[in-house]
């Protein structure tokens, strides 16, 4: 996993994949995810950031849309509920 | 991609990445999905049926739960929203090309490639002619002067002391002017001072060279 230490991120795009952020300011920025290795965040600012999806990640969110619409909608909330719960 | 038409599925685990099912019924069953290509179920019905998420596509709800961790609530929040209206916030990365030639025609490739290797040949050849084995042929004799060069003797050769011949030239021209004599005996044709006439042409007027008869 790469390691990005005490950088700061402006008005880019950053693909978060396998990397462990430390100390890191994300301002403006733009984090893509594409559903490679999870990222950590250690005592990072996000200042007006957006997310962006890729490749596998972007596929999931599309799979539980279509399904959420095909009728399995009580199955995707609970899904999509759970990324709120503290685990 | 596998295609399942008109089959029933019960209490199974499926693994459906890329798969396309058509009048498929799914009973007690547990679907699973890794993030791979998009399955798509037409005319299917499913009854006591799971969803499962795993590898990439389970990291990715992982990814939403540390983002939401991390104090993105709004970000998250909009995530799910677009997640349930069905406008996702897909990468506005462009996607990739389908390869252009992906057949496995040997034969013609190898054809295509010696033409081109017969083109590079033949302009190698041509050069190493040209440029290297007979350039005094191909270049040297061809080759035109950007001038020519005019020879001394067809100039007019000039006097040694240019003022004497002006002077003299000068006197002769004045003679001429100032005397009477003929410019051309059998036309009967003759030259007198220009004082003259200059005066003639006062009192009579341009001479009628042909009433006179020349």
């Amino acid at each position: 996993m790469e390691k990005m230490e005490s950088k700061i991120f402006r008005n880019e795009t950053v693909i978060v994949d396998n990397t462990q952020f430390v100390d890191c300011d994300f301002e403006g920025a733009s984090l893509l995810y594409q559903g490679g290795a999870l990222p950590t965040f250690e005592k990072c600012k996000f200042v007006g950031v957006s997310l962006q999806f890729g490749d596998a990640a972007a596929n999931t969110l599309q799979f539980l849309s279509r399904l959420r619409v095909g009728g399995f909608s009580p199955a995707v909330d609970r899904l999509l509920e759970s990324v709120r719960k503290p685990k | 991609m596998t295609r399942y038409e008109n089959q029933t599925f019960n209490k199974k685990t499926l693994v459906v990445d890329g798969n396309r099912y058509i009048s498929c019924t799914f009973v007690d069953c547990g679907l699973v999905f890794r993030g791979g290509d998009l399955p798509s179920f037409n005319r299917c019905t499913f009854t006591r049926t799971q969803i499962q998420l795993e590898g990439a596509a389970r990291t990715t709800l992982n990814y939403l739960t540390v983002l939401n961790g991390q104090g993105l609530f709004t970000n998250v929040n909009g995530v799910i929203a677009n997640v349930k209206k069905g406008t996702l916030p897909v990468s506005t990365r462009p996607e990739s090309c389908d390869g252009q030639a992906t057949g496995t025609n040997y034969a013609a490739l190898l054809g295509v490639i010696g033409v081109f290797a017969a083109i590079f040949l033949l302009i190698g050849v041509g050069i190493w002619w040209g440029f290297i084995y007979h350039p005094e042929e191909n270049l040297l004799a061809q080759t035109q002067p950007l001038y020519v060069e005019i020879p001394l003797d067809v100039m007019p050769a000039l006097p040694e002391n240019l003022a004497l011949a002006y002077d003299d030239h000068l006197e002769g021209q004045s003679d001429i002017l100032q005397t009477y004599g003929w410019v051309d005996d059998e036309e009967s044709i003759a030259h007198i001072p220009i004082d003259e006439a200059m005066n003639m042409m006062l009192e009579d007027g341009l001479p009628s060279w042909q009433a006179s008869g020349g």
